[in-house]
This record gives C-alpha cells, structure tokens and sequence, in this order.
C-alpha cells in the first residue's frame, strides 16, 4: 500500500540533481489595486531533475506546462516558490547574475516559423546569443610548480571565476612553459595562443589570443552548423529558404551556441510531419549524450513523449498529477488523469482493442479551480458519498454534468443588460432552469432524496443564485475530492509518485477501481 | 468505425462519391504546381475513407475541389472527374455548386476558431446554414439550432446558443462547426484535419461524436489527417499520398499489418512507439518534393531506400498489388509482387501510355 511521504525524498534515482523545484507557483494578472482573481497557470509543483537525464512533462493545452518550462528558465517570474539550479535558487538572481547564469540554460520554441527573425540570415541568429553575451571569455587553468596569477584580454581564471570553463590549460615548470593545450569548443588551435611569464612569486601569466572575436565566433556557428546536421554554405541564408525541419535544427543550433548545461524543449517537434520529427527527435538525443545535455521536454504528443524521455510528469491545470519512469508509468498508469490521457491516445493499430476512457467536457479554469483535487470535476473514479455508492451511473453522470454547467455558467462574463435585467429579477438567458432538468433528468428516474436536492438547487439558480444552487449540490453529493487538495502518494518502488485521493487506505486504488460507468 | 463493412458488400453498392483522374494545379509566374495529380478514389454510404500524408502532400487540395472551393491560379485541370451520387460536379456553375455545397456536401476544417465568424452568435451561424439551404426562419430556426447543438454533445444549448464563438472552448467550437455542417443534413462530410489542433482527449470526445453522428446518419465521411493513429482508429478504407499521388490504397486493417509501398512503410516506422525494442528512430531521409512537372518517373524515387535504375524512368501507376487482392493498389514498381520485376516495370509502362492516349 502506497503512504504519505516528505518532499525530501521524492528522489531515489541515482545520479546528481541539477534542477529542483520547490512549490513552484506562476500566477498571471494578479497583484492590480482592486482585489483580483489570478490565473494560477503553475500552481504549487515539486520536481527535480537529474543532471543527464531528460524529463518529460506532458498535459492538455493550457495545463501550465509551457508555463512551467518558462519560469524555470526565468522566462516568467516566479509568484513564488523556488527553483534551485546546482543549489542557486535563480528565482531570486536580477541583473549581472541573471544574463550569467542564463548562458547555462537555453531554450528550443514550439514553431521554428516564429521563432527565427526573417530578416537576419541564419548565421546572425545562431551567433547571436555570442554576441549577446560577449563570447568568448576564455578560461584559462595554469598548472605551475609556483604561484601564479592570470593576466589578459577577454581572458578569465578558470579557478576562481564561477561559470567559466577552462578552455585553455598552461603547463608550466621552473620558470618555462612546458605545454598549452585548447579545448576543441572554442575554435582556438595552438598557434593562437601567446603565453608570456612576467616576475616571480606570484608569477603573472599574460595570456594573449591572436584570433579576433569575430573570427572566433564565426567559426563556432560554423561548427554548430556542422553538429545539427546543416551545411556551412547555410550561414549565409535566410530562414524562409529552409523547410521547417531545417529551421528547428537552426533554433536548435542557436539553444547550443553558449554551451548549456539544461535546455528545456517546448514542443520542438509538435509543428513537424512525422518522417521528419524522426529526425529531429534522433538529433536531440545525440546531441545529449554528446554534450550530457539536461532536457526538460515539453510535449503533447505521449507517443513522442515515451520515446524520448527517462522520466515524465504529467500536469493537469497547474498540478503536477503524476510523476515517475517513463516505461512503468506508460505501462501502469496509476493516477485516474494519466489513465485516460493514455486511453486517448489513437493507436496506429486498427485491430487494437482497448478501453478507452473518453472524459466528459473540458477542464474548468484556471482562474477558479476546483478547492479539492484539481482533476475533481471529470474524473471518472471521483469519490462519492457512502449513501450515493450505489445510484447508477447515469444518475450520478446527469448530477456531474448539473454540477458542470452551474459552473460554467458562474464563469460567463455577464453583459450589463443581463447584470441590468438581473438585479430587476427579469428572465435572462441563464434562467430558463426548468428546461436544463427536463434535459439532464427527463429520462431519469429519481430517487425522492437526489430530487428533493435538485430542486433546491434549482430554486437558487431561478432566484439567480448559482453560488447558493453550487453549494447545496456539493454538500449533498460532494466528497473528499471536492473539499481537500490531494496529497503526493508514493505508489511504485521507483518512487513514483501519484496525487490522488484514492491512494488512501480507506479507498479502493484508482487501478483496482472500476468506474461506475462500467459497471 | 472502422472495419464495418466486407469487400464483398462494398463493391455491390454503387460509390456516393467517385474521383477520377482528379487533377488540380496552380498556376504561379515561376512554376505550375501539380498539388493533385491524377488521383481516384471513391467513397460509397457509411464508409470513412481516409487521406493520410504528410503536409503539401495535397490532401486538402483534394478536399478544395471535391468542394468546387479552388480559387486563382488554381484550378481543376480537364479530364479530371468527380460524381456525387451520379451528377458529374466538375461542369458545375458557380451558382449550381453553391446549392450543393452544405447541404449535400459538407466540410469540417482544421482550426474551429478561423471557420467561425467571430462577430455573430454561434446561434446565427447555424441559423443562415438552414436559412440558405431549408429556408428556415425565427423561432422555428432557433429550436433547429438547439437541437443541432444538444446533438453533438453540447450541454445547456439554449444558452449557448446566443454565445459567441470565443465564449466556447476549443473542442465545444469544433462541436459548433460539427453541428453546422449537420445542419442540412449532407449525404457525405468531408474533414479536413478536425482533430489537430485539439487536445488528445477532446480528439477522443470528437471522434466519439464522428463515430455516432455516421451511425445515426448513415455518413459517408471523408477524413483527412497526417496522424496515423487517428486514420487507423477511424477509417474503413486509407489512401495514402505523397507529393499529388495516392501511392498505396487499401482497407485499413490490410494497409496497417501489410504495408507495400516503401513510403508507407517508411512513414508507419517512422512513428514512435511503433518500434518499442529500438533505440534510434528510423526516419525518411530528405523532404517532401514540390511536385511542379509531370511525373514521368516516381516521384519518391530520390527517397525511397529501394530504388532502382528503372524508378526514374517509368511512372508507376496504380496497381493490385497481387492477383488475391483487388482492393490493394500500390503505385510503385516493385507491383504486382506475383510477376517478374522486369515484367511489373513493362505493365506500368503500358498503362501509362494508355492513360496518356485516353486522355488525349
């Protein structure tokens, strides 16, 4: 049986953490004068992610995850919470620190037809962020039989200063140097590099590089060119001459350009036929065990998501539902959301055969989600009541599509005449109650107890009072799913785990469960 | 859906919708673009066929002028020809066509938020459809309208009804759409992509809804998409093409299990999760050619990884793939697979040069 766990050890996998996130919430529009009502796109997710590794996060549209992947970045503020990169938590750098630390983590957009400017050619956009960030400043190590300081242009101590990487490596003994040698990255070959010792104790090294910047960094995009599989005749192109393929490979080469250690993959393959994501989808994964890239792979796409990913979370409206190793939970989903998101998928196989959990309407807002369980309003496992455990399921389908509509229609924008016409007790066009029940309870039979509830509930709506009709529904036929936010369960020896209320003891487990529509 | 009908059943029907020889290019200063070429195909009462390839493959250009909707500089090229329950629609005037458009035929487009008007009612919408086409008016419209929303699924119509399109969601909008095209009840609906811009388990509630509005109807439906899920879950029949051809048509338990063509087995080994044991996807290499001059060799040649010396000199034409299966064409040299390949090359030959002489 699955039980209650702390936060610290969600993690079981080996390996180090590069990327934790902590109660992570991004809220928009919120903080005006008047009090306002914000849309909670991320709203309170815990994760991390290993250094190597690559984390899926999947969801219907509008569940955060692009969110989600942008605050992580520092794309978006953070409402609050914390997100810890090797330790730093970056919601709280600005400025010098921010643009340093921003080389390290880099994007890759949904649609390479917007993210690529027209009008620069596709070498101005893949040297861009080098010129943004005044690439290259070169570390340099020293490995001396005395002490040494550092000296030069556009040159930096690979020992002291946070960030940068030794990309040139003096040798020195008694008073010569012995060796240098260049890492391949920053396009430098031995000639390039004058090393002179000035005075002893310390001794100063002054490190000149005789290439300029500019020939420095048109040789990267060159060599960038080369590792996403373009050509270097390309530098001079402009994007519309390429097909969307290309143009993904370009917006991947720019993502590259400064060296990241994460990169986190917005639908990058999402806008692409399928022959062609093949490719792309080969070239992310060589490009990560080439360079031991850290992805967070943002998709909608499950079939996608199962190849490519070691881990995934799956989000709904802001939450994290689900969290665990790809092929265990693709193979046993156990939180209800994942289950029929899985379901949904459409097979390439006419002959399968599977039970496919089709969920009723669409996810409520995220601007007034429900107080319980996030996933409340359309699960098909929800919790009832003891007394309602036997009511058969249309009954209890046309009491949730009831609910539903009640709550649709608390978030229509009312128009002032409607406002007008409400206040002086007219018939608007959300009054004509009567006609929903025939519709929803026509067929119906009854019993004296759901009856006596639903004509309550009714009354409110005709004296215009849908909050009060909503209240009296959810006393009678709510339950735990609709008062408290679940709890992170931990479900598997992995240590996935699973944000539902039925991981409880009292409950059956969600995959032990059949829905009642079944029955 | 899929699978309902036998071969046997479906050739004794006579087809509701027949292409032949469908060709429509459009006509730019630089180049002619063949976007369909010789295509033919038919649909027949309750079946779906589906159209599957990859984007400018011509599939939508197939759907624009089954529905007379190809504007300058495209047009539909002589000899092409397309029956609707025996009426030849290609001689058709503007204004005959008009009468047709919506009410025999209909058609469901990819993005529900360009097909809609955003500054009238959903109501209205659905209203001028009956208005047009069954001359319905007030109030007696109004009630039709409802009825058409709560049939595909969309609770409390009555509201909804005097909503604007932004006031819906994604899947309720295609649903509107859905209901629209219903509105005069059509004998064949043509979807152009529905599903695409939608979220997996609304996809699921609309091809639920698909499913039960074809049973109810007795629909024949046309269904385009590049996803090879939906086809396989949806269809009875797929034709797939690339660059203006249908390269390989077949039912589609038979296309999924035993795929002939190269590209369709490129394009259903391209798909993840179809190949769980490998590391590496395989891919097709290269891009989908514009097809701007007529084929007179294979058209996948420059791709395809069983190529020989003779695919770029002979056209393939559509063939049974075996003597057994009549309803499995392939356009590609390596058919019929129970004759010499030398053999195979001098049959497609020869039916070329027929085609050429008949349309002459």
């Amino acid at each position: 049986m699955s039980e209650q766990i702390q936060q610290e050890s969600v993690s079981v996998a080996t390996g180090e953490t590069l990327v934790e996130v902590n109660q992570l919430r991004t809220y928009y529009g919120e903080g005006g004068i008047i009090e306002s009502n914000p849309v909670k796109a991320v709203d309170g997710v815990d994760f991390e992610i290993k250094r190597g590794e690559t984390l899926g996060l999947v969801g219907e549209s509008g569940c955060g995850k692009t969110t989600l992947g942008r605050t992580l970045i520092q794309l978006e503020d953070a409402t609050s919470g914390e997100v810890l990169f090797d330790g730093t938590d970056v919601t709280e750098l600005s400025g010098t620190e921010l643009k340093d630390w921003r080389r390290n983590s880099q994007m890759v957009f949904q649609d390479p037809e917007s993210s690529l400017n027209d009008r620069m050619t596709v070498g101005e956009i893949i040297r861009e962020p080098l010129d943004v960030h005044d690439w290259p400043t070169i570390g340099v190590v020293v490995d001396a039989d005395v002490a040494t300081t550092i000296e030069g242009n556009g040159v930096a101590d690979a020992r002291t200063t946070e960030g940068v990487r030794s990309d040139v490596t003096v040798t020195v003994r008694g008073g010569s140097v012995t060796d240098v040698e260049t890492r391949d990255e920053m396009q430098l070959e031995r000639d390039d590099v004058e090393v002179e010792l000035r005075g002893d104790d310390p001794t100063t090294v002054r490190v000149k590089v005789t290439r300029s910047r500019d020939q420095i960094r048109r040789a990267r995009v060159r060599e960038l060119l080369d590792t996403v599989g373009l050509r270097p005749e390309h530098y001079y192109r402009y994007p519309h001459q390429f097909s969307g393929g290309q143009r993904q490979r370009v917006g991947i080469a720019r993502a590259l350009a400064l060296e990241p250690e994460f990169v986190v993959l917005d639908e990058p393959v999402s806008a692409l036929d399928v022959s062609v994501q093949a490719q792309i989808l080969n070239l992310l994964e060589d490009l990560q065990d080439e360079f031991g890239l850290t992805y967070l792979f943002i998709a909608h796409d499950l079939s996608v998501v199962r190849h490519i990913c070691d881990r995934v979370a799956v989000m709904y409206l802001g939450n994290v539902m689900e969290l665990g190793e790809t092929e265990e939970l693709f193979a046993n989903p156990k939180n209800p959301y994942t289950h029929a998101l899985l379901s949904a998928i459409p097979e390439p196989d006419p002959t399968a055969d599977r039970e496919r959990v089709t969920l009723r309407g669409t996810p409520p807002s995220p601007r007034d989600p429900p107080t319980g369980c996030p996933f409340t309003t359309r699960c098909p496992m929800k919790i009832r009541p003891d007394k309602y455990q036997n009511m058969d399921a249309d009954t209890w389908v046309a009491i949730e599509v009831f609910r539903e509509v009640l709550r649709e229609r608390e978030r229509a924008e009312k128009s002032l005449t409607e406002q007008a016409k409400e206040l002086l007790g007219m018939e608007t066009r959300f009054s004509d109650i009567d006609e929903i029940k025939r519709e929803l309870f026509g067929d119906i039979d009854l019993s004296r107890e759901v009856e006596e509830h639903v004509d309550r509930a009714a009354e409110h709506v005709a004296d215009n009072d849908e909050q009060g009709a909503r209240r009296v529904l959810r006393e009678e036929f709510g339950s735990i799913c609709d008062d408290e936010r679940p709890d992170d369960y931990v479900v598997s020896d992995t240590g996935r785990v699973s944000h539902c209320h039925r991981h409880m003891d009292e409950y059956t487990e969600p995959d032990e469960f059949v829905p009642y529509t079944e029955r | 859906m899929a699978q309902r009908e036998t071969t046997a059943s479906r050739s004794e029907q006579a087809p509701l919708l027949q292409v032949e020889n469908l060709q429509t290019a459009f006509f730019t200063d630089k180049e002619t673009i063949r976007a369909v070429d010789g295509i033919s195909f038919d649909i027949r009462r309750g079946e779906t066929v589906g159209i599957v390839g990859e984007s400018g493959s011509g599939k939508s250009v197939t759907a624009r002028s089954i529905m007379g909707l190809v504007d300058s500089p495209g047009r539909v090229l002589d000899g092409s020809s397309i029956k609707f329950d025996g009426e030849e629609l290609t001689e058709k005037s503007e204004k005959e066509y008009r009468s047709l458009r919506g009410s025999d035929i209909a058609m469901v487009f990819q993005d529900p938020l360009t097909s809609l008007n955003p500054v009238y009612t959903v109501g209205n919408q659905i209203k001028e459809a009956l208005r047009l086409h069954r001359d319905m008016r007030g109030a007696e419209a109004t009630e039709e309208a409802i009825d058409l929303l709560e049939a595909v699924g969309i609770p409390d119509a009555s509201r909804r009804v005097t909503e604007y399109p932004h006031e819906f969601s994604g899947g309720m909008r295609q649903r509107a759409v859905i209901a629209m095209a219903l509105a005069c009840d059509p004998e064949l609906l043509i979807c152009d992509e529905p599903t695409t811009a939608l979220d997996v388990t609304i996809q699921a509630q609309i091809l639920e809804l698909l499913d039960d509005l074809q049973e109810e109807r007795n629909l024949a439906i046309m269904f385009i998409t590049h996803d090879m899920g939906v086809i396989a879950e949806v269809s009875d029949r797929v034709n797939v093409m690339y660059a203006g051809e249908i390269v390989e048509s077949a039912p589609v338990v038979e296309l999924f299990e035993n795929p002939r063509h190269p590209y369709s087995q490129g394009l259903l080994n391209s798909i993840p999760g179809n190949q769980p044991d490998t590391d590496r996807l395989s891919t097709i290499e290269g891009d989908v050619p514009t097809p701007n001059e007529p084929a007179t060799y294979c058209r996948f040649e420059p791709r395809c990884p069983k190529a020989f010396d003779e695919c770029s000199k002979v056209h393939p034409e559509s063939l049974a793939v075996n003597d057994d299966a009549a309803d499995h064409t392939a356009a590609c040299l390596l058919y019929p697979e129970d004759v010499s390949q030398a053999e195979a090359v001098e049959l497609h030959e020869r039916r070329g040069s027929q085609r050429e002489v008949s349309e002459r």
